[in-house]
Parts: structure tokens; C-alpha cells; sequence
């Protein structure tokens, strides 16, 4: 997994749960690295697993990684600017990711473990996403979605289906 | 808390450190991927660009492989180190006879023979230094054979090897060809050389760039002398002029080819005559360029000077002739009339030249003119008399000898007349033929006379004659016996006398025709003496006969006549002998041609004193006494009158006792037979005309009875037909071979028959021989003209029907290979050839003349016989002859025409078949 969601990790908790809490959870959590990640980096994602287990004994683990997705697409608006140039709507975000925020990601690199996204749109409101990954981070993408919509300040709704196989099927709908 | 703080700050610090640190290191990663792709696009495409120009290398190669193996040269790779072959291509197998296989056992230098091998291998040392080459080698091949080849080369490194590529280019048929062009080139030049024509070229502005030898040793100058000439001032000065102006005319008229002659004068001072063929080309560089040949004429044109001068000469002689001279041009217009016509007509040259002279001829001879004038533009040269009307009227006979003259294209350009004043001679002429008229109706009238008067008298006399004989038998007294007795005697004696006038008048007159004919001499004699035989044995004399010929020969004479010669003068011999001898003998003292014949009496002989004239007409020697010799005093006339006819002579001489008259003949020796011939011939070899089939046209029945037995006895059928008409019906039912047709018949004459047969019967080519009596007149051409193809004259000899018959049955095998050998002479092949050409070509002119025959196109009946005379007079006989001569003459009227062509056809188809049937 890419260093950078284990720094804006501990940065989100570091801001929501404050220095020492942070250092607990690292110290609790037995880490391979001792909790010293580098953004360029790329770390066995198990230890995002163990930090997430060990923060989530206050609120389940997939609202934690869906309020991390929401904490990431800011960091992401800060950071990388240039992907939200020309970008009007959300959907047009979504349809992006695959066919250019994962490619841009494989230029710097190259060994990442990306996330297999698809979209459809079945109407001019709604669009199918197909998301498949063994991590099984649906609720850090439906994070990520959330925190799009919001950004546009467009009111949406979104329905998860798991299809097996490590397939989730999201459909989201704009209710504006 | 300040430390607190202040750490909080350190740390925030090194987190945007760290996230700098970050920032950075992605962007340098971005850069490293950017180069990375921009790497791996340029290894792509340096890997493309690899690939590209693999393939095209590759592809080169394969074509200079292929280039390398098909080239229409021979070549070879061999080692500069060891001098084998590496390799060599399929032309080179071609071209050599060795495979690759064994290219590369051999060496370079095994092509080359041993001679040149160590120039070859100086040659590949200098290779070594880096020298390119081209040269000219013998190759050898592996079946021995050498070809010229020309090697160019290069050296390269092939296989690790330095090398060298050679090129080897097979000159042989090349280096021929360039040979023979050479040869040709030289030939041309030699040619051009040795030609006695001069031959150069020269600039428009007349600057010799060529001459050949004949031009510097015509006109003296060297070549160099000629190129700083210029060509006009070769040129005799009066004609520089003329000749730059004519070729200037030629240049701007671009004119092709031109021929002119004039002058020169050589260096030497001589005039020298070219006749002068420009012809406008262009050199080398395309310049234009002047090439001439020119040919020196100076005889010719001194010869045409001359003729000039010798044509001034002659018609100024002609002028002085007093020939009247007259030129006028193709359509007869006078262009020049010259004095001494002038004279003749007496209008003056003004007045006769640029007319046609119209006014010169009455109107008949306008004909005349205009025919001689269209004869002349056909190239004839005419002589002719007309009548000039002159200018006070009066006319004048003149001869013109029109010849027709012709432009230098050969175009009939007008006739010069040469016209001769003929009226004194027309004059002379028109009184001599008046002369000839009158001699001529005298001669007639007495001929006429004397026939009236010789039958005229004669019936009387026959009636004299048969009473007294008819008196004689009847019963009379002794004085009236005697004078009946005298009557009788007497009347005789008037009937030999004009038998004999009437002969007499005919000899000397020499309305005598001789109708020689072949006889055995000796024969002839021999039948005469055994008429007369009984004369002597009846008055005891005795009758000697002594014949001394050269065997084997056959003489042409008149047989009727001779015999009469010689019965008269025996005759007369045993007429004054009363005892002793008569003696006949007869040799050719020359030659066989020659014969000599003497006849010899003992009787009472003539006085010297008259032996002069006893040939004279009512002369006989005084003391015979008429009545005991009787005798009319003409028979030594006549016969002397027949011997001149016949060419011969006859001399008379007094014996001692008796008389000798000598008779000399030359009769042409015509056949050379075998005395086996002539034998059978008199015995008449029957065989000849055996199952031959003839109709005797004849009324009269004794002679219907005479040739009904000798024709039997030769075994020929016949039938009698008692008139023309029935003749035509026998005819018209029967082929036969031959008609014997009398002439005088009831009903229908042999005339009209025969005119019949030949215009309508199918059989109308039979051969048709007149019998006649009539024997005044009676020339053989008349009957031929009217049909016949033979005349036989009653009474006849056996031995003529005889020979007749076999000439119109039998082929003349001999005679005619006699005269085909003698018209090729003696070649044989030509006769064969002259037969062929004969046989077609009379045929076809037969058919033609037929034609023109019933077309009654009598004109055109002449040209052909004409056409063909000079054949018939080589093959044919002496009737064919004549026929054909009365044929081209135009004799026939136009119902005569097509019988006598009918008859001359039925004789050219026997000569035909009697040619064919000639062995060569």
C-alpha cells in the first residue's frame, strides 16, 4: 500500500485524536515499520489494517474508513490540484480514475496495487461503479465519493452491493 | 510551555520538510518516468530503424545476387592472395562450359592461355598497389575455344579475403564487327579513291573540306593547294558566273540534287568539261555541306560539238540538193520551212511557217499525210508520194521521205519532211504504164486469138478428119481412095501443125510453167525409150540405150516436158534413119546434179551450113522432103524453146554419117534416197497407203475406170462419187482420208464442192487434191487459193497420184526431222524446243486466224499468215508456203477467205501431227 494513505492516516488521526493518541495506537499496534512511513514509500497494507483496529475500539472500522476517504479527497484537492481542472460534476471525477488518476499513479509508481474501478451511467442522473480489490476498501471509496458530491455541494445517494468475489457494485445517484 | 511549543513548531517544520522532501522526490520521479518513456521510445524506434534497414540490406544483397548472378557479363571473384576463384557467376558457367564446382579448383590465370600468363600476373601486382583497371585479354574456355574479352575490375574484400571483382565483357563479335567495318570503311575509301569520278565536298561558300585523288590529278592542284581554294575559281571565268548563280538557286531552293555541266580549267591551262551531280547534306557538326560527284565530259562535249557541226554540214548538203526540207512540230504545225521547199512550192518561208500547210494538199492526200503523221508519232519513217498544190496553183508530185525526230526525253517531238520533185518521173511513169497496158492487152489478145483459132479451126478439122475416115471404110474407087488417102494425110498433117503452133506460141511466149518434181532420171529415160522402142523395131533400125548415172539420187525437173524433149528428138532421129542406129545415152559428167544425154542417129544428117538454124520456127533442113519425112519444121523450136525453160542447153553437130544432138541439164539433186527407195517406190510400196479410204469425185467413166484400177492395185478403198453434190453426201455419211475431186463435173463442179466442204462440213479439214484438164493458166496457187491442197493435171502419172497420196497419208518423218535439225542447226535440244514452240504457237495463231476468217476480218488474216511465214518457210512445205503467202497478200476475197484458211488450218494441223510424231 502507498505510503501516502499511511501519512495522511496518521495525520487525520493526529489532528482528529491528538499527538498522543496517535503514538498510542502506533505503539499498540506492533508495527513492522514502528510507524515510519514515507509518502514515496510503499508498506504491507496489513498495517493499515492493524492501526484501523486499533483506532476503531471507539466506531466501526468502515465508518473510520469512510470518514478517512472523506479526509484523503481533501488532502487529494490540496495536493493534486490538476486532476479537478475541468471537472464539473462528480461523475466526471469518477469516470477519471481509472482511465487517468490510477495511470498517473502507475507513472510514479509503478508497483502499486491499484483498485479496478468501472463506471456506467444508466441515466443522466445515475451512474454504476463496479469496484473490485482484494483490500476490500469499499468504505474508503465510498468515502472518497461522499466527499466529491460534497465538494461540488450537490446532494446524492449512494447504494452498495456486494457481487462476491471482492466486487462491489455501487450505484449513485444525484438528487438534485 | 515555550519548549512545548517550540517543539511543536520543530516538528511541524520537519513534517512540510519531510512533505517537501516528497513533493520533490515525486517530481524527479515524474521527470525519470517522463526520459524513461522518452528512452524507451527512442529504443523503439532505433529498434525499428534496425529492423528497416536489415531488411533493406537484406533486399540489396538478394538483388546484387541476383544482379550478380543473371548480369549479361561474365564474372568473377578471385583471391589477390592465392589467385583462386571465389566465386563466379551463371554467365560465366554459360559463357565458359566449367560449373561453379569447378570455377573453384582453378585459378585466375587458368583462363588465360600460357603466353599471357605473366602478364597476367604483372597485371594483378599492380592491382595489388591499388590500381583500377580495363583491359583487352584471351580468355580460354573449357572446350579450348578463345574469346577477345575486355576486363574491368575492382578489388574488394570478400570473405576475409582481399579480392578482386572482374567484369569480363566478350568483345569477340565486337572486335569482328568493328573489323569488317573497318574493312568497309577502307573499301569505301579506296573506293572513293580510285573512282574516276572526282569526288569532294565543300562549304556553301564553295571551301573544299574533302577531295579524292581523281579530283588533285584532274584538275593539277594538290589537296593542300585545293583547301586554300575556293571552287569557283576553277571554273572557266565566262561560266563563274552561271554555275555560283545556279548552285546559290539550288542552296535557296533547297534543292536536293542537281546536275550541271560546264568547264573547268586545271592547273596546267587545260579546259576540262564536269558533268556535275550536287547533293545538298549536312557534316559532321550539322553544318550544311556540300558533297558532289562529278564526271568529266569533255570527249562528249567535243562530240557534240562536232555533231552539231556535222548536223550544220548535212543540212546544208541536203539543202543544196534541191530537196525540198520542211520541219514541223508534233501536231504538224511548219516550224521551219526551208528555201529549197520554197522553190518547189513557191511560197515563201513567211507564208508556210506557224500553218499547217493545209493549203498544200488536195483533200485525197489530207488522208495520206494524216496517216503518215500518226505513223510517224508511232516511230515510223514513211515514203510516200502526193501532189503539192503551189502557189499558182498548178500541182506537183513529189516523193516525201518523212522520219519522225525526238526531244532529249525521247517524246516524239516532230517529223522533218524531204520532199522530191517527181512530176517529170509521174509523167514517165503514167507513159510506161500505158505501154505495159497495151503490150500487155496484145499479148492477151493474141493468146486469146490463137486459142479461138486452134479450136476454131480443129473442130472443122476433126470433122475433116472423122469423114474421111468414115469415107475411106466406104465403097470408092481407086482415084477416089487416092484422094481421100491425100485428104486424110493432109488434114493430119494440119492438125500436128497447129498442135504444134499452139505449143510453140506457149513456149515462147514462156506462158510455159515447168512443174518440177522428184523422178529418178534414169527411169524417166528408160519409159521413154520403151514408147519409142516399137518406132525403131517397126523400121529396123536398131535403138541403143546407154545409162551411166551415179546411183541413189532424185532429181526435180518437169518429167512432162523432158519426156517431150526427148521422144521428139528421137523421133525425128528414127523419122531420117532408115538403117543402122539410134542411140540414146545419158551420165552425169560432173557432178549427180549434172546429166548430159546425147542422142545419136546414122540417118542422113543435117548440112553443115544449116546446123545454125535448125532450131528456128518452120525451119527444116532443105533436102528433107515433106512429104517423105512430113513434119510441121516446129518441133526443133519447141524443144529448143523447153530446154532454155528449163535451164538447159542442147547443141547439135553433124556426124560423118547421121547427127548428134547434146543435151545438158542441172537439175537440183533435191533427196539422197537408197536405191532400196527408189525401187520400191517405182514398184510402189503399197504398204504406204494400205487402208487408206478415198472418194474420187469424177463424172467421166473411163476415168472413173482408170483410177478405180490403180487404186486398187494399191489397195486403197475408194468410192466413185459421179458429181459435187454427190460427193458432199458420201462425205456427209463417211469419213474419208482423201478426196481426188474433178474439177469439170455436171450438177456441182469441184469448185463449188470443195468451197462447201471446207466452209461446212465437219470433216471440212480433208485434204482435197484437184483433178484438171485445163492446163492454160493453170497456175497450182489459183486452186490451192480456192481450197485445195494439191492440184493433179489430167492425164496424170501414176508415180504423181502415187506420191500424192503417200504426202497427204503418211508423215514425212524424214524430211521434216531434216528440216527441224537444219532450222536448229543440228542441235538437238533447240529442235526439241523449236518443235514445242511451233506446234503451241501455230495453234494459237491457226485458232486467231479461224477466227478473223469467219469474221471475214481479212486484215487481220494477213498479219497473222505473216506472223507465222518465217516458221512455215523453215517447216513446212512448198503449198504451205505459197497458201501462206497468198494469205498474207490478202488475196481472198471474203467467200474465198474462210476456205482457203480452212485449207491452210487442215495443212498446219498435219504438219503438226507429222511434227510430233518426229523421232529427234
Amino acid at each position: 500500500m502507498k505510503g501516502i494513505i499511511f501519512t495522511e492516516f496518521l495525520e487525520m488521526v493526529e489532528r482528529d485524536y491528538g499527538f498522543e493518541a496517535l503514538n498510542g495506537i502506533i505503539d499498540k499496534s506492533k508495527l513492522e515499520s514502528n510507524g515510519i512511513y514515507s509518502g514515496v514509500g510503499t508498506y504491507d497494507f496489513k498495517e493499515l489494517g492493524q492501526l484501523v483496529k486499533q483506532l476503531s475500539t471507539g466506531m466501526k472500522e468502515n465508518e473510520l474508513l469512510k470518514k478517512f476517504g472523506h479526509y484523503v479527497f481533501d488532502t487529494f484537492y490540496k495536493n493534486y490540484g490538476a486532476f479537478f481542472a475541468n471537472i464539473e460534476y462528480p461523475f466526471q471525477l469518477l469516470e477519471q480514475v481509472d482511465s487517468h488518476i490510477h495511470r498517473d499513479v502507475k507513472k510514479l509508481y509503478p508497483d502499486a496495487e491499484l483498485p479496478w474501478f468501472e463506471t456506467k451511467r444508466i441515466g443522466s442522473d445515475t451512474m454504476e461503479m463496479l469496484y473490485s480489490s482484494k483490500r476490500r476498501m469499499e468504505y474508503f471509496a465510498l468515502g472518497l465519493m461522499e466527499a466529491s458530491f460534497i465538494h461540488f455541494s450537490i446532494n446524492f445517494s449512494i447504494n452498495m452491493e456486494d457481487k462476491g468475489n471482492d466486487t462491489v457494485l455501487f450505484t449513485i445517484k444525484s438528487t438534485e | 510551555m515555550s519548549s512545548e511549543s517550540e517543539i511543536l513548531l520543530v516538528l511541524e517544520r520537519e513534517r512540510l520538510a519531510r512533505k517537501e522532501s516528497e513533493r520533490i522526490l515525486e517530481t524527479k520521479t515524474l521527470e525519470i518516468y517522463e526520459q524513461k518513456l522518452e528512452i524507451e521510445t527512442l529504443r523503439k524506434e532505433l529498434h525499428e530503424e534496425t529492423n528497416r534497414k536489415y531488411l533493406e540490406i537484406s533486399r540489396t544483397q538478394s538483388i546484387q545476387q541476383e544482379v550478380f548472378e543473371a548480369h549479361p557479363f561474365s564474372i568473377f571473384i578471385y583471391s589477390l592472395q592465392s589467385l583462386k576463384i571465389l566465386n563466379a557467376n551463371n554467365t560465366a558457367v554459360l559463357e565458359y562450359g566449367y560449373s561453379k564446382e569447378e570455377f573453384y579448383k582453378l585459378l585466375i590465370t587458368d583462363l588465360h592461355n600460357d603466353d599471357d600468363k605473366k602478364s597476367v600476373l604483372d597485371h594483378i601486382g599492380l592491382i595489388k598497389l591499388g590500381v583500377n583497371t580495363t583491359k583487352v585479354w584471351t580468355h580460354l574456355k573449357k572446350d579450348g575455344s578463345s574469346a577477345s574479352v575486355k576486363i574491368t575490375g575492382v578489388s574488394i574484400e570478400f570473405e576475409n579475403e582481399q579480392a578482386r571483382v572482374v567484369v569480363v565483357e566478350d568483345i569477340t563479335q565486337r572486335m569482328l564487327l568493328e573489323e569488317t567495318n573497318a574493312m568497309q570503311q577502307k573499301k569505301y575509301i579506296d573506293l572513293i579513291d580510285k573512282s574516276s569520278d572526282l569526288i569532294f565536298r565543300m562549304s556553301p561558300e564553295g571551301n573544299f573540306s574533302f577531295v579524292n585523288k581523281v579530283t588533285c590529278t584532274l584538275t593539277g592542284f594538290s589537296e593542300s593547294e585545293l583547301q586554300l581554294k575556293n571552287f569557283s575559281e576553277l571554273i572557266r571565268p565566262d561560266y563563274q558566273k552561271r554555275v555560283v548563280n545556279f548552285y546559290k538557286f539550288q542552296f535557296e531552293s533547297l534543292t536536293e540534287n542537281t546536275y550541271t555541266e560546264f568547264p573547268i580549267i586545271s592547273k596546267g591551262g587545260e579546259e576540262i568539261w564536269l558533268g556535275q551531280n550536287v547533293n545538298l547534306s549536312q557534316n559532321e557538326s550539322g553544318l550544311p555541306e556540300i558533297s558532289v560527284i562529278a564526271r568529266v565530259i569533255t570527249e562528249r562535249k567535243v562530240f557534240e560539238k562536232a555533231l552539231l557541226r556535222s548536223e550544220d554540214k548535212f543540212r546544208s548538203i541536203i539543202e543544196n540538193m534541191e530537196l525540198g526540207l520542211l520541219e514541223t512540230d508534233r501536231d504538224g504545225k511548219i516550224v521551219k520551212a526551208y528555201k529549197s521547199f520554197c522553190a518547189i512550192v513557191g511560197y515563201s518561208p513567211e507564208e508556210l511557217e506557224g500553218n499547217y500547210g493545209e493549203f498544200l494538199l488536195t483533200d485525197e492526200d489530207k488522208e495520206i499525210m494524216a496517216k503518215q503523221q500518226s505513223n510517224r508519232r508511232g516511230g515510223e519513217t514513211g515514203v510516200y508520194e502526193i501532189q503539192l498544190i503551189c502557189k499558182d496553183q498548178t500541182k506537183k508530185w513529189v516523193m516525201i521521205s518523212g522520219a519522225p525526230f525526238y526531244d532529249q526525253n525521247n517524246r516524239f517531238a516532230g517529223s522533218i519532211g524531204i520532199h522530191l520533185d517527181i512530176s517529170e518521173r509521174k509523167i514517165i511513169e503514167a507513159q510506161l504504164i500505158e505501154a505495159k497496158n497495151v503490150a500487155e492487152e496484145s499479148l492477151r489478145a493474141k493468146e486469146v486469138f490463137l486459142a479461138n483459132i486452134s479450136h476454131e479451126i480443129r473442130t472443122p478439122l476433126n470433122a475433116v478428119i472423122g469423114l474421111s475416115q468414115i469415107l475411106k471404110a466406104s465403097e470408092l474407087n481407086e482415084d477416089q481412095k487416092e484422094m481421100i488417102k491425100q485428104v486424110s494425110l493432109a488434114s493430119n498433117n494440119l492438125l500436128n501443125l497447129i498442135n504444134d503452133i499452139l505449143l510453140l506460141s506457149k513456149t515462147e511466149a514462156m506462158g510455159l510453167q515447168l512443174k518440177p518434181s522428184l523422178h529418178g532420171i534414169k527411169n524417166t529415160l528408160e519409159e521413154i525409150v520403151i514408147m519409142c522402142a516399137n518406132g525403131a523395131k517397126d523400121k529396123g533400125v536398131n535403138f541403143e540405150l546407154e545409162l551411166n548415172f551415179q546411183e541413189g539420187y532424185l532429181h526435180s525437173f518437169d518429167k512432162l516436158r523432158f519426156t517431150q524433149v526427148i521422144q521428139n528428138l528421137i523421133s525425128n532421129a528414127l523419122k531420117f534413119t532408115n538403117e543402122g542406129y539410134v542411140k540414146l545415152s545419158a551420165s552425169n559428167p560432173i557432178d549427180a546434179s549434172d546429166i548430159e544425154i546425147i542422142i545419136e542417129d546414122s540417118g542422113i544428117g543435117i548440112p553443115e551450113d544449116e546446123l545454125l538454124t535448125v532450131f528456128e520456127d518452120f525451119t527444116q533442113a532443105k533436102n528433107n522432103n515433106p512429104e517423105i519425112y512430113g513434119g510441121t519444121g516446129l518441133g526443133l523450136s519447141i524443144v529448143n524453146n523447153i530446154v532454155k525453160l528449163m535451164d538447159g542447153s542442147i547443141h547439135v553437130e553433124r556426124l560423118n554419117q547421121g547427127t548428134r544432138f547434146t543435151l545438158s541439164f542441172k537439175f537440183p539433186v533435191e533427196v539422197h534416197q537408197t536405191n532400196q527407195l527408189i525401187n520400191s517406190e517405182l514398184e510402189y510400196d503399197s504398204t504406204k497407203l494400205e487402208g487408206l479410204s478415198v472418194l474420187v469425185a469424177e463424172d467421166n467413166e473411163v476415168n472413173q475406170l482408170l483410177i478405180g484400177k490403180i487404186l486398187d492395185s494399191w489397195g486403197v478403198n475408194f468410192e466413185i462419187a459421179k458429181d459435187g453434190q454427190n460427193a458432199i453426201k458420201l462425205m456427209e455419211d463417211k469419213d474419208f482420208d482423201i478426196v481426188l475431186m474433178d474439177i469439170r463435173m455436171p450438177i456441182m463442179n469441184g469448185l463449188d464442192a470443195t468451197a462447201i466442204i471446207r466452209t461446212n462440213l465437219k470433216n471440212y479439214f480433208i485434204p482435197i487434191i484437184a483433178l484438171t484438164a485445163n492446163s492454160i493458166g493453170d497456175d497450182k496457187s489459183e486452186y490451192l487459193s480456192m481450197g485445195f491442197n494439191d492440184v493433179l493435171l489430167k492425164p496424170f502419172q501414176q508415180e504423181d497420184l502415187f506420191n500424192m497420196l503417200v504426202h497427204f497419208s503418211i508423215n514425212r518423218n524424214i524430211e521434216l526431222r531434216k528440216k527441224l535439225l537444219a532450222a536448229s542447226q543440228g542441235d538437238f535440244g533447240f529442235a526439241e524446243t523449236l518443235r514445242t514452240i511451233f506446234i503451241e504457237d501455230s495453234l494459237l495463231r491457226i485458232a486467231n486466224m479461224n477466227l478473223a476468217a469467219s469474221e471475214a476480218r481479212r486484215y487481220d488474216v494477213g498479219m497473222i499468215a505473216h506472223s507465222m511465214k518465217p516458221a512455215i518457210q523453215q517447216l513446212g512445205s512448198q503449198n504451205l508456203v505459197e497458201l501462206i503467202r497468198a494469205l498474207e497478200i490478202e488475196e481472198f476475197d471474203d467467200i474465198s477467205l474462210l476456205p482457203a484458211v480452212r485449207s491452210f488450218e487442215l495443212c498446219i494441223l498435219i504438219l503438226v501431227e507429222e511434227l510430233k510424231s518426229v523421232i529427234l
